[in-house]
């Protein structure tokens, strides 16, 4: 969608000289030059692990085949690449191409010698225990919080200089907390060094006298303490060093430190979870956090415009909901581990609370129905909701858990105040089975709309191959190849949402939508309301809206706009912001049906 | 392609293999042996889980300047061994450093003792007869055979005792039994448990454990407060037990059970069990657990309106089908065992049960 409002700021833009997209389109076009000729790509998430096929066709990249399996791991079975080898297994069915050996081990026949690249990422999994140790709570341990939002972590506990706990009560906090991980920050490169040897020899004492695995330990503060690190650390822990997160009061330097904990991530899952070594070696760059891949992606969205515009990417998955956005050009990355629709259903509805999933419901649930549910759903992640009732359930559980996982990820949006209204995002992008797989198209964008009441134009698209995880990770190894998938349909063009700010009484919206063909029909509707235009994928069309009094789009009540085709088409939305469901539960049991039919109609 | 779904093993006689291990933060070794025979009772793994860490300042206590001073000779007993309290631990002339509570002596340096305060025995009992198969020092394996009930969830802990049924114990109250110390009864509670009533009965007449199919979530938190284990067979809210779990059940009767009510965890393999052991028998196979849905294969549903309900699987249909609530999904076409009907299954809403002639093996390619 390209937005073409009737003024001179606007027109002067159009005339600009070849900007970023430009360049990218250009890259599209030319034949790809590149040694990889075909990419198969594996995402192991905590219940399905999917694959997917890139090949070159006609001198460009697309995705020409993808096939999912449940995850194995625990408590299923024991063996992660057992799933992945029932994925690829499928895989092959529909290309015709081995991915694995013909004989009982069942191989996977990955890497140059078998003629393809192989790329794996991950979301599944127990998230890592972690212990954030740093000396000022408001500037190392903030750096460190920062870079552990790069991967899959649970912080239990943290250490600074202001704790007022003893060196014993630490020692007790660490043991107690039995971390998979401590991550050490804090000090610049310059900075006094006596109190950072203090916090590092009560985790010396504390990894020493912790029986059993210990946990491994990152050590990404003042340069001038590393080998003190190494002497007091390395016999009794795995040790990794990298660069100073903050290697000065007015810097911080993240890359090195969340590629350390992204290939920490890989072999904290090779060394827990069974089959996931035999994953990690077949890999190309071993097994990445998936989250890494969203946020590269979510990054060169916001880029390809040339304009640095806003990009929003939630993921609903079973154990963690993930929020990666790209706000006024600094990316911010939420994963909620305690957020999700299968693993982490129990703590999702502990943590959104039963009334606020029960305001999108037309009934009303019987007491504990609703923590019965998400406890049915935590023992049995995989199963589907089959009668309507449990349906409406989990629709309204994920509208709350992107609720819930984008008020945490707006605390750290810089210059945007909490409570605003959602800045433009273009597009917004929505990964996860409820919303990749719903009965409709229509339902997926609404769930959207609804969890997330965006203003203005927006861009809705949709992940459900599992692109967003897999290019993400290859974008360093083949950035042509990212460019080429993701510009030729490798996200789902979910919808066109046209979200005016603001009450009217009457008439709130009238449209004429006129096709590239010259056909044309026109929109009236009336405030609260949602309506769907389709315009198929593939095609355009020019989009003239006109609003009743008190409403704005994009802070004008005319506008023109071209949209792309998609799969739901336009979506008119009338609704106002913020979204005003009925306490009275007959009210809703009206209100909400006709939201549901509108998104699935095509008038 | 082959869809392999999950399995929740119930079997009324297979082989059971099952591993113990010491909890990770303790500290101890295996009491049995490679082929020993064992008894319910038998612990197989014992040591101790060391708490508080407590830091003694020695140089202050032994009345000296500097932690050089303090020589080897001063240490009156060797480091890493558990003390009771009074124990000296340091002496220099009239001044000592001694444990203020049983403790064990974890580490000595720079002046500092360093004591793991409090360390809780523990030992890992057998639960049920079996063999073992191999012993290490943190984990034994032990084998046996018997029925095998996988279960959904269960409260933390595990007992041993004789099946009954909550209805029977009724009568047996009627019998004056009652004021036995303990019931020795492993109890099956025949509805859902929707209020506390199950745990004031049990508690009241001293059950070993309550099997239950379902429970409302409101009372998990009394489930685990309560000292037995409470093991649910199919989940959470107001479910009945599926047929073949309760025919199970009522056919082993008063024969020795085992709950281990695991607390299953998302990140975990082990999972509530119930077992009826018979003892080790080579004719007893393992379960397999990692088959692919095969027509003719016997399924248990597990989500409403068919939850629980078993099936055997008549067509599996290349192409997704539409169920009630809209959803398209990767279906199965399922014959109900209870009244023949005829019903689409979501793939993802059924689980085999172990029966190891149910599927063929894993296809070659």
């Amino acid at each position: 969608m390209t937005a073409r409002a009737k003024t001179p700021k606007a027109k002067s833009g159009a005339q600009k000289t070849p900007s970023a997209r430009s360049a990218h389109k250009a890259i599209e076009t030319q034949p790809v030059k590149t040694a990889v000729r075909r990419v198969v790509t594996a995402d192991i998430g905590s219940v399905h692990t999917r694959v997917a096929l890139y090949d070159l066709v006609e001198g460009q990249f697309r995705l020409v085949g993808r096939a999912q399996a449940l995850t194995t791991a625990a408590p299923r079975g024991y063996d992660v690449s057992e799933g992945l080898r029932r994925a690829l297994a499928e895989l092959g069915d529909l290309s015709g191409l081995n991915f694995l050996s013909a004989d009982r081990e069942q191989r996977l026949l990955m890497g140059e010698e078998y003629g393809n690249t192989f790329v794996a990422t991950a979301s599944g999994g127990k998230p890592i225990r972690t212990v954030l140790v740093g000396l000022m709570p408001n500037i190392s341990l903030e750096s460190g919080k920062r870079a552990l939002e790069s991967t899959y972590v649970e912080l239990v506990d943290a250490l600074d200089l202001l704790d007022v706990r003893t060196p014993e009560q630490q020692v007790n906090a660490i043991l107690r907390a039995t971390p998979d991980l401590i991550l050490i920050v804090g000090g610049t490169n310059s900075g006094a060094n006596a109190p950072m040897r203090a916090l590092i020899e009560t985790v010396r004492l504390a990894v020493q006298l912790a029986p059993g695995m210990k946990p491994v330990v990152l050590y990404a503060g003042n340069a001038a303490l590393s080998a003190f690190v190494r002497e007091q650390l390395e016999d009794h822990v795995l040790l990794y060093v990298t660069e100073n997160v903050r290697p000065s009061l007015e810097r911080e330097s993240f890359d090195p430190i969340r590629l350390e904990l992204a290939l920490l991530y890989g072999d904290y899952r090779a060394r827990t979870t069974p089959g996931f070594k035999t994953v990690q070696d077949a890999s190309e760059l071993g097994v990445l956090p998936s989250v890494e891949s969203y946020g590269n992606i979510v990054r060169y969205l916001a880029d390809a415009s040339g304009r640095k515009q806003n990009v929003l990417m939630v993921d609903v998955g079973s154990s963690t909901v993930t929020v990666c956005a790209m706000v006024r050009g600094a990316l911010n990355v939420t994963i909620r581990s305690d957020l999700g629709l299968g693993h982490s259903a129990v703590s999702g509805v502990e943590a959104v609370g039963a009334r606020n999933i029960a305001r999108w419901l037309t009934f009303e649930p019987a007491p504990n129905e609703i923590m019965d549910y998400a406890w049915n759903k935590t023992l049995r992640p995989a199963t589907v909701p089959e009668i309507s009732r449990e349906l409406e359930l989990e629709y309204a559980l994920a509208r709350e858990l992107i609720r819930a996982a984008m008020q945490t990820s707006r605390q750290g949006w810089q210059g945007v105040p909490i409570n605003a209204p959602l800045p433009p995002m273009q597009p917004i992008i929505g990964v996860g089975s409820v919303l990749a797989q719903p009965i409709n198209a229509g339902i997926g964008a609404l769930l959207l709309l609804d969890a997330l009441q965006p203003l203005g134009i927006v861009d809705l698209r949709l992940d459900p191959y599992g692109v967003m995880a897999s290019m993400g990770s290859l974008i360093h190894l083949e950035p042509l190849m990212v460019v080429q998938v993701l510009e030729t349909g490798g996200l789902l063009n979910l919808a066109t949402a046209i979200c005016p700010s603001g009450k009217a009484s009457g008439t709130a919206l009238e449209a004429r939508i006129t096709y590239a063909d010259g056909r044309s029909r026109e929109v009236r509707m009336p405030s609260n309301t949602l309506r769907v235009v389709p315009v198929p994928i593939g095609q355009r069309a020019q989009v003239s809206v006109k609003l009743g009094r008190g409403l704005r789009l994009n802070g004008k009540r005319r506008l023109t706009f071209q949209a792309q085709g998609s799969a739901v088409g336009l979506l008119f939305d009338t609704r106002g912001r913020p979204l005003v469901l009925p306490r009275d539960t007959s009210k809703r049991a009206e209100l909400l049906p006709k939201w549901y039919e509108a998104v699935q109609e095509s008038s | 392609m082959p869809y392999y779904p999950e399995t929740t093993v119930i079997l009324g006689s297979t082989r059971i293999i099952r591993e113990y291990k010491l909890p990770p933060n303790a500290i101890g070794r295996a009491e049995v042996s490679e082929g020993s025979t064992v008894a319910p009772d038998t612990v197989l793994l014992a040591g101790t889980i060391p708490s508080e860490v407590i830091f003694l300042d020695a140089v202050k206590l032994l009345g000296l300047r500097r932690p050089e001073q303090i020589a080897e000779e001063m240490l009156q007993v060797p480091v890493g061994e558990v003390y009771e309290s009074g124990v000296t631990l340091l002496a220099h002339r009239a001044k000592r450093v001694i444990t203020p509570k049983r403790a064990l002596f974890a580490h000595f340096e720079a002046g500092r003792v360093v004591l793991q305060t409090d360390p809780q025995p523990v030992a890992v009992y057998a639960l049920m007869e079996g063999r073992v198969n191999s012993a290490s020092d943190r984990r034994v394996v032990l084998e046996t055979g018997g029925a095998l009930i996988q279960a959904a969830w269960g409260n933390g802990s595990a007992s041993y005792g004789a099946l009954s049924f909550a209805k029977d114990e009724s009568s047996r109250e009627r019998l004056g039994l009652e004021d036995e110390e303990d019931s020795g009864q492993v109890v099956v509670w025949e509805e859902s448990i929707q209020s506390p009533e199950a745990f004031r009965e049990a508690i009241q007449r001293r059950w070993r454990a309550i099997i239950a199919p379902s429970m409302t979530s409101a009372l998990r938190e009394q489930a685990l407060r309560l000292g037995i284990p409470v093991i649910l067979t199919e989940g959470f809210g107001n479910l009945p037990y599926s047929q073949i779990v309760y025919s199970l059940l009522e056919s082993n009767r008063g024969r020795f059970t085992t709950v281990d009510a695991v607390q299953p965890s998302v990140w975990r393999s082990e999972r509530p069990e119930i077992v009826i052991p018979t003892g080790p028998s080579a004719r007893l196979r393992t379960p397999e657990v990692n088959l692919p849905l095969a027509i003719g294969a016997t399924v248990r549903v597990t989500r409403l309106p068919h939850i629980g309900r078993l099936a055997r699987v008549i067509n599996l249909p290349e192409s997704p089908i539409t169920v009630e609530n809209g959803l398209r999904v990767a279906a199965a076409e399922v014959q109900f065992s209870d009244n023949s009907e005829i019903a689409f299954v979501p793939l993802a809403n059924v689980e085999l049960i172990g029966r190891p002639l149910d599927a063929p093996s894993r296809p070659q390619s």
